[in-house]
């Protein structure tokens, strides 16, 4: 071949190369600004770069929503249900990366020029006030064109020619997609939000446990120059106000909550002129500074609140009496009442006790009461009794499992020094043996009985092989105000040597092999039967599920939350049971310590109170 | 020479970046559209642009540099055109006025080279010294601490302080013309394509062809881009994915069992290669794209089958560089010639014979070892390196011997093997010595290697991790695979390139395509991708 | 002639030197060679060759050795 021929063939191969990497990232469209034509994942998009693949999802979609929500990540917290809840309104959560308040006003006047837009709901934090105008490098943080006003023609070059590793990376995420978030798919596509089910049943209640699982979540390094782009800050929330005047959109303002070690990055003055100058421009709804921001159970981090506090906020603006608020939780703000309101959180932060809005509940675990106890799951009716005895004699009250949720749902009381006694599986013991010794000292307790096995006194199920009686629902009925009746699942608990198939399910897990899918479909049902056969015959669903053998996983504790659970106690005893009013992750995978025949009287009160 | 402290490689004229193949593709355009006769400004001007993206306050120290060279180059040419005109008019005194001539020129040599040296080492080995004076005088009780003065190389310093100097000393050897106009000479001392890493090259070889002013070559234009492509894709294939692997196991040493810091070692004797050569490559056919062709550096160096040959076959511009301007003047000098005599007298001819070689073969690896770093484990690098080899020059008829004996020759396929994996097992020694960061880590991990060899981590799931996955070890496996498979074949002489040349069209541009699109993918495109520094281009 | 000729063959056992024109160019000769070798003719002909002239043009043949060790000797 000649040179002048191979020449040309190299130009054809770097044009060709060109094109094949271009293709690629047309067709996996890693950021959602082609169309997704190959595989239609707008998670993964969004995750990628919220900025491009949120518009491009809106140009489609806008006719579904007439409200958004714009802030940055943290804006992700006010979750658009909650909203719809209080305000007429078909919303959609326009959250980007970034707080960068110019993105704010760009997205603003791109909805509000485009679009029918009813409501305009901007969230700020601290960081708002931190940069503006950006304009990053990194292809995931750029700004659609759409609302930037880049010239079309390059930005599509730009993200057809984007690394190429963008396009592998999404296509090899396609095959572990799952059906839960990972970290490449986190949106929940419809509203916008950040799909939470996981942190939704993280485990929060105990302050070191909830340290130990963040590490460094809550630290900051210290900020030098203080809050440089207030005025910016300002200016854009102005630019949206008119624009929303303009178009005859409703505006709210919301300065959503700060955590402490971000709150304390900065000194009074600077905190203070960045609330004064947006107050000159719009009122506002300010929870930057309340009882949240000293617990750090309250946020993900130190930049980002939880949904539930989210949730607070919105209870507080719209004034929901059924969700609960500390006090001194947040205030409506304009030009007037300003520094009024500033003076008082400075002057006197409201900071509360912890024991005003925590309790510590320890849970007990039994299983079968016995003459002759033989296991550690074999407790005889003295020792039990025993046991009922110290309880009383210490002062510690029962706990229901109903009481709990309402003390961090609703903020109830809980009475001193609370415990909660719990017996598995629901065997005929609980209810000639427990039942009257419970009574005797005025002691309740919840039985997790299974519930494909209530009332089997001699087989198991239908087979011909004996088992430990177990109660029947008429005796379950005579139990009520001693013994509460929940859930150890339906059949989830079942024992190989004794089941015909060969799938077993021993657990809540899925089986070997089981397809995602499949799992959660048998779970769900289960659940919905439990709940149905309760309903039955006790009139109402249950509302705390104990773990077969207590093995649970993420996936499994998400499903038991979508199923509208809000307990789950697991067999595990490595942090405390720390209840936090307006958190309720701190009542998922509670730990439970078993007592045994052995277990003396000092040893339950170590238990109790380590 | 630590391949993390990549403080150029944000560079905008990173070599391996798309901005430098479109200054390449704009120089040679506007080369190309020029007369001749001014082609070799533009030559000079991309130079000069070249090196000023990188730091205007090196090219100050190089202006110095080109400017000492150039002046004391005309020095020793005025005082040799004064020696002529003197032997002309006094016949009679003509060896007389011959040495005279000699001795000053040999000063003003002496004193340029001084100055270049001195520079060099300035940059170089300062702070290093600084530091050990401090600790020395703390020794002594002494609270005196000298502050390091942290002065960043100048890009290519060693490379244009040898070429000069090889200049001048040609110039002094009556070898070369000197070059009058200085423009041309700061040309061939600031070229750009060798100011990265090298090769160092020769007056006399370099210079016709940067000022003939060349014609587009559409072969050579060919052959240009084709070792590009070779030497791209070996860097960033090869020797970047291997660096991470490296550095775990050199600086975590003491996590790996003995096997594990032997293949280290290895693996950095390939990094190393495909780094080098590979970067060496780019330039050469960057170079290439102007018609100009510089030195070889490489000729497959792992299939030498002695040290003596590893050498010659690596680096091959410092070797020669070395051997011309420091091995031979240092074996034939007065003193050397002395001791040799000395030597014969006391102990028989072959040991006078043999003194200066290797007394001076020594010293040359040590100058090598110096020249990578400061540190007590270059110096060791340079022994081991220069003792190996006067040992195989001391027991040379042992081996003749030995081998005639078993009836083993050059004939032999498998006692040629034996010899290479031999060199190479010694080559992957001495690589201990040149990548730790000091000796006493070196000969850790050299009793390490001896004494916790750890057979069973062949096996463990660790061995093979050194922060890699099994994707990326995939991948080196396929890339060093294609590598050992084209040097082996050109080894054994297989014209490989003429191969290709005569398959069907759509079969060679399958293979350029393949090569394109992994370098577009994954280096111009990859803007995650930033190419580590060149492990030579901190020397 | 005759004796530079002895003066290789001694220090360069097997190697065939009529007629060969490349001997450095084709690296017949190594530097350890070179450097042994002009140690012999310098104190053979009581000449001095000096590093400059270590180049493969005068190593190249034996007619080029003989040529340059007849130059030095006029010197």
């Amino acid at each position: 071949m000649s040179a002048k021929k191979w020449l040309m063939m190299l130009a054809g191969a770097v044009a060709l190369a060109l094109a094949v990497c271009a293709g690629a990232n047309v067709l996996t469209d890693p950021f959602g600004v082609f169309g997704d034509p190959v595989f239609h994942w707008y998670s993964y998009n969004e995750t990628n770069n919220p900025r491009m693949a949120k518009l491009a999802w809106l140009e489609e979609h806008h006719g579904e929503y007439d409200s958004y929500i714009i802030g940055s990540s943290s804006a992700a917290s006010l979750e658009t249900a909650a909203l719809e809840k209080y305000v007429d309104g078909r919303f959609y959560n326009l959250f980007v990366y970034g707080s960068d308040t110019r993105d704010y006003r760009d997205l603003a006047a791109y909805v509000l020029e485009h679009y029918e837009v009813r409501r305009l709901v901007v969230n700020l934090g601290i960081n708002e006030a931190n940069v503006y105008g950006s304009r990053p490098e990194r292809i995931n943080d750029r700004m659609h064109a759409l609302a930037s006003g880049e010239n079309p023609a390059l930005f599509y070059l730009r993200c057809a020619f984007a690394n190429p590793r963008y396009a592998l990376d999404k296509a090899l995420a396609w095959g572990k997609d799952t059906e839960l978030p990972q970290t490449f798919d986190v949106f929940d596509v419809s509203s916008g939000c950040y799909d939470k089910r996981v942190r939704n049943v993280e485990k929060v209640g105990d302050p070191a446990a909830y340290a130990a699982a963040n590490p460094g979540a809550f630290y900051m390094e210290p900020d030098e120059d203080a809050l440089p782009c207030i005025a910016e800050c300002v200016r854009s929330v102005a630019e949206i106000r008119d624009m929303c005047e303009e178009k005859g959109a409703e505006l709210l303002v919301i300065c959503s909550p700060v955590s402490e070690a971000q709150w304390n990055l900065y000194d009074e003055e600077t905190l203070r002129a960045y609330r004064t100058a947006l107050a000159q421009e719009v009122d506002y709804w300010d929870f930057g500074c309340t009882p949240l921001t000293y617990d750090t159970r309250y946020f993900y981090d130190a930049t980002h609140f939880r949904t539930t506090a989210g949730d607070m906020v919105l209870a507080e603006i719209f004034d929901d009496p059924a969700v609960y608020r500390p006090e001194r939780f947040g205030a409506y703000v304009t030009k007037e009442n300003c520094q009024a309101w500033l003076d008082e959180i400075f002057s006197d932060p409201p900071r509360l006790e912890e024991s005003a809005y925590t309790a510590d509940v320890p849970i007990l675990m039994y299983h079968h009461f016995t003459d002759a106890p033989a296991q550690d799951t074999e407790v005889s009716p003295e020792t039990f009794a025993a046991h009922m005895e110290t309880l009383a004699r210490e002062g510690y009250h029962a706990v229901s499992f109903q009481e709990m949720i309402d003390y961090v749902y609703y903020g109830a009381p809980l009475p001193d020094r609370p415990v909660c006694i719990t017996m598995d599986d629901g065997y005929l013991s609980s209810y000639e043996i427990a039942c009257p010794i419970l009574r005797q000292y005025g002691m309740k307790a919840t039985v997790f009985a299974i519930g494909s096995s209530v009332g089997h006194t001699e087989r198991y199920k239908d087979t011909e092989f004996p088992i430990t009686p177990h109660f029947s629902w008429e005796q379950a009925r005579e139990m009520a105000g001693v013994i509460d009746f929940q859930s150890h699942t339906f059949d989830l608990h079942q024992w190989a040597p004794y089941e015909t198939g060969d799938r077993v399910r021993a657990s809540i897990l899925p089986l070997d092999g089981e397809n995602e899918a499949d799992w959660a479909a048998a779970v769900r049902a289960d659940l919905a039967e439990y709940d149905r056969l309760r309903r039955q015959e006790l009139g109402e669903g249950f509302c705390a599920l104990a773990y077969p053998g207590g093995y649970y996983d993420e996936a499994a504790e998400v499903l038991v939350h979508q199923a509208g659970i809000p307990v789950t106690v697991s067999i595990r005893t490595d942090s405390r049971n720390v209840l936090v009013r307006g958190v309720p992750q701190s009542l998922y995978a509670l730990c439970r310590w078993n007592v045994t025949e052995r277990t003396t009287a000092e040893e339950l009160l170590q238990i109790l109170e380590p | 020479m630590r391949w993390s402290s990549a403080w150029r490689t944000s560079n905008p004229m990173s070599i391996n970046s798309a901005g430098f193949l479109l200054f390449l593709a704009l120089a040679a355009g506007v080369c190309y559209l020029l007369p001749k006769k001014h082609r070799w400004l533009v030559l000079l001007a991309a130079s000069a642009f070249f090196y000023l993206t990188f730091s205007v306050r090196a090219a100050v120290y190089l202006l110095v540099t080109v400017a000492v060279t150039f002046a004391a180059a005309h020095g020793m040419e005025a005082i040799r055109l004064r020696e002529r005109a003197e032997l002309e008019q006094h016949r009679e005194e003509k060896a007389e006025i011959r040495k005279r001539g000699k001795r000053r020129r040999r000063l003003v040599l002496g004193g340029a080279l001084t100055v270049n040296f001195a520079t060099l080492a300035l940059f170089k080995y300062l702070d290093s010294w600084l530091g050990t004076a401090s600790r020395l005088l703390g020794l002594f009780g002494v609270a005196r601490t000298f502050q390091p003065l942290g002065l960043l190389l100048p890009l290519g310093i060693s490379f244009y302080i040898f070429q000069t100097s090889g200049y001048l000393i040609d110039v002094y050897r009556g070898r070369v013309k000197p070059e009058k106009n200085f423009l041309r000479y700061a040309l061939f001392a600031c070229w750009f394509p060798q100011m990265i890493q090298g090769p160092i090259n020769r007056f006399d070889r370099l210079q016709p062809q940067l000022l003939r002013g060349n014609d587009p070559d559409p072969a050579g234009i060919r052959a240009a881009l084709q070792l590009m492509i070779w030497g791209m894709l070996k860097k960033a294939f090869i020797a970047d994915p291997l660096a991470g692997a490296v550095a775990e196991l050199f600086d975590n040493f003491a996590r790996y069992q003995g096997a594990s810091l032997l293949l280290g070692s290895a693996l950095y004797c390939v990094q190393l290669y495909a780094d080098f050569s590979g970067g060496t490559d780019l330039v050469r056919g960057a170079s290439a794209l102007f018609g100009v062709e510089m030195a070889e550096n490489f000729n497959r160096p792992y299939f030498a089958r002695s040290m003596d040959e590893f050498w010659r076959r690596w680096h091959m511009s410092l070797g020669e560089w070395m051997k011309d301007y420091l091995f031979y003047p240092l074996a034939l000098s007065g003193p050397m010639n002395r001791l040799g005599k000395r030597l014969r007298a006391r102990f028989g001819p072959r040991a006078g014979k043999l003194a200066a070689p290797c007394l001076s073969t020594v010293v040359v690896f040590l100058m090598v070892g110096l020249w990578q770093g400061p540190g007590l484990s270059n110096i060791a690098y340079g022994l081991w390196n220069g003792g190996l080899m006067s040992l195989a020059m001391i027991f040379a008829p042992v081996f003749a011997r030995v081998n005639g004996r078993l009836g083993l020759d050059e004939k032999n396929l498998p006692f040629r093997v034996f010899q290479s994996l031999r060199t190479c097992a010694l080559v992957v020694i001495g690589r201990y010595f040149s990548r730790a960061d000091s000796l006493m880590q070196a000969l850790r991990m050299l009793k390490r290697t001896v004494f916790h060899f750890g057979w069973g981590a062949l096996g463990a799931d660790t061995f093979l991790s050194f922060g890699l996955s099994g994707s990326d070890w995939l991948r080196l496996g396929v890339a060093g695979g294609v590598l050992l498979g084209v040097e082996l074949a050109l080894e054994r002489g297989v014209p490989l390139r003429e191969r290709l040349d005569r398959r069907p069209w759509g079969v060679q541009f399958l293979v350029l395509f393949a090569a394109v699109l992994l370098l577009v993918a994954f280096v111009y495109l990859n803007t995650d991708y930033t190419a580590i520094t060149y492990v030579y281009e901190n020397v | 002639m005759e004796e530079i000729l002895n003066i290789l063959q001694e220090n360069c056992p097997g190697i065939d030197f009529e007629g060969q024109e490349r001997l450095i160019d084709d690296g017949i000769l190594d530097s350890l060679n070179i450097v042994m070798l002009v140690g012999e003719l310098n104190e053979a002909f009581d000449i001095s060759i000096g590093a400059e002239d270590l180049v493969p043009e005068n190593f190249n043949s034996l007619q080029a050795i003989h040529a340059l060790v007849q130059r030095l000797a006029d010197e």
